[in-house]
């Protein structure tokens, strides 16, 4: 496997150096004379054996010269990421093991990825823009380093969390991808107020709702948004939702939406827009991509585990997370030998809320112990927890944990089943053998 | 690292067949797309009529990890094949394809009673007790 990263390395730099030869070479095709698309039929068979047997669309107008993104992205992988378990490779999708999600600030290399569509590439930091637009006074147009110097630069631990994050554990399943615990992090993400860059452009008192717009490009149609989704102005003129550039005191990781990305915090992901590079301000709830039919919706009855409802049912648009919380330590499957007492960890949060308790229990809640949590770094942070709990003896046990937000909200045992499996904020339950 | 590799293994051994040629090139016959060989080659799908179909026609967007992690009656995967066609610009497959393609994955990626795959060491389903 070692061989592999080089060899597509060789790829990338074959086609920068010589397009025209690495054609020849790899592809074993000669463009047409206008440069597109394929002289002989072999070199269609080849680069789609390459891509795993695909359809390539728009096979017959592919410059030469070209590698399809998918092999760049190949080539690029995962680099970078460290640990997790893949939900997807197309696009790309891959969660965090609970005991990997340990740290306070999450790690980049540990923080999940969840992308709809293809990865921008050959990303141009110095060139890249976001223009304002819409329901403004003045419509303006930013680059990162315009932002950097007109706007006060901060620096925040954010929680983003997957609207689908739990969605594994629904009966009967549902369809998507089936994200268990992992599908959450706490970076430290630099950026800028959303709220300072809105006073700029002036608001006008027409704007209700905003619309996000980025880089990546949709699988089936490459001229159509993956995605477009938008928050209620209260929420984008909120100090906590920020235009982020750096990841950890670093250019963000391509997958998690270098360079510039939104970050919502305690809001479900998909509003945290990523590759970002429009944000227009609307005078409707915003309907884009991802703001319609049953995408990131919530029935507005309780449903029968099954039930069919219809797309008019789908009256609640997912905002806020819920109140949640995770074990960090141990990991589900650790032996306790010779010890009868053990250090349980994790974090909670709570979306608008401050967690006010955590607590733990090793015999399926009829007793809760109270662990220590701590203050969240600032707003939007996550807070981690700490407990020390006895085992009356040896056997098989479940340990859970169960978060209360300030409001009283707490965990539940289980949630109403929904089609899109969402908001799955059940208690987290880890397996321990002592021995 | 659990992100892998069937694909990437295909690429490599492109690579060394068609850059390790000096000069020209052998190509096999211009075909249609390379039939897999082996089970590795169908990416995990189990064999059964109608892989073939699921193999080429779920790949055209997306990875067939995401097909692997479903468990839907008939029914439901009748309604996910609707709403791609609908929301995310699937060609509509013609009805004896579609017909193959709900037979495979209803008979593969049916309701299980078992727990998704990746759950791993996880505790099992909550109860102990049934109703």
């Amino acid at each position: 496997m070692a061989d592999h990263g080089n060899i597509n390395k060789d790829l990338i730099t074959a086609f920068a150096d010589n397009p025209d030869k690495a054609d020849r070479d790899v592809f074993g095709r000669i463009a047409n004379p206008d440069r597109r698309g394929f002289l002989r039929g072999a070199g269609l068979a080849t680069m789609t054996a390459m891509l795993g047997g695909t359809i390539i669309p728009f096979a017959d107008t592919m410059p030469s010269g070209f590698i399809p993104v998918a092999l760049a992205e190949e080539a690029m992988g995962m680099a970078g990421k460290d640990g997790l378990i893949g939900l997807g490779d197309k696009p790309y999708n891959a969660e965090t093991p609970a005991h990997l999600l340990d740290d306070e600030i999450t790690p980049t290399a540990r923080h999940f990825v969840r992308n709809h569509g293809t990865v921008p590439d050959n990303v141009d930091v110095s060139a890249w823009t976001l223009t304002i637009d819409g329901e403004v006074e003045k419509p303006l147009t930013f680059t990162i380093e315009d932002l950097r110097k007109k706007f006060e630069v901060v620096t925040q631990q954010l929680v983003i969390e997957c609207g689908g994050n739990g969605r594994a554990f629904f009966n009967p399943q549902v369809s998507g991808n089936q994200w268990t615990v992992g599908a959450v992090g706490c970076a430290q993400w630099t950026g800028v107020r959303l709220k300072d860059i809105l006073k700029a452009v002036g608001v006008k008192k027409s704007a209700i709702y905003t619309a996000h717009f980025g880089a990546d490009k949709d699988l089936a149609d490459p001229e159509k948004p993956v995605l477009s989704r938008g928050i209620p102005i209260e929420k984008a003129l909120n100090p906590g939702t920020l235009v982020a550039f750096e990841m950890n005191g670093a250019p963000m990781h391509p997958l998690n939406g270098h360079p510039l990305r939104l970050v919502v915090p305690g809001w479900v992901g998909s509003t945290s827009h990523k590759w970002l590079t429009r944000i227009q301000l609307r005078d409707v709830v915003h309907d884009g991509k991802g703001m319609t039919g049953q995408s990131y919706r919530m029935p507005n009855r309780p449903l029968e585990p099954g039930e069919k409802a219809e797309d008019a049912a789908f009256t609640q648009i997912i905002t806020a997370m819920p109140v949640k919380s995770l074990i960090t330590s141990p990991a589900s499957g650790f032996k306790l030998d010779g010890k009868k007492t053990l250090e349980v960890r994790g974090h909670s949060w709570a979306g608008e809320n401050a967690v006010k308790n955590v607590e733990i229990s090793i015999d399926f809640g009829a007793k809760w112990i109270p662990a220590k949590v701590a203050k969240a770094a600032n707003r939007y942070a996550w807070q981690r927890w700490q407990a020390e709990v006895a085992f009356p003896g040896p056997g098989y046990y479940e340990i859970w944990a169960r978060a209360t937000d300030e409001k009283g909200a707490t965990q539940p045992f289980a949630v109403a089943w929904n089609p899109k499996g969402y908001m799955n904020n059940a208690m987290h339950r880890v397996a321990v053998r002592v021995g | 690292m659990h992100i892998v590799a069937e694909k990437m293994g295909k690429i490599t051994l492109h690579i060394f067949l068609l850059v390790g040629m000096a000069g020209g090139i052998a190509f096999a016959e211009p075909s249609a797309i390379a039939t897999p060989a082996n089970d590795m080659d169908w990416k995990g799908l189990p064999e059964g009529t109608g892989r073939e179909d699921v193999f080429y026609t779920c790949q055209a967007c997306h990875s067939l990890m995401l097909v692997k992690q479903q468990h839907l009656s008939r029914e439901r995967w009748q309604e996910i094949l609707a709403w791609m066609v609908k929301e995310k610009g699937m060609v509509e497959p013609d009805p004896k394809v579609r017909d193959s393609l709900l037979g495979y994955l209803s008979t593969h990626f049916g309701p299980s009673s078992g727990r998704p795959a990746g759950l791993g060491s996880m505790p099992p389903p909550l109860s102990t007790m049934r109703p």
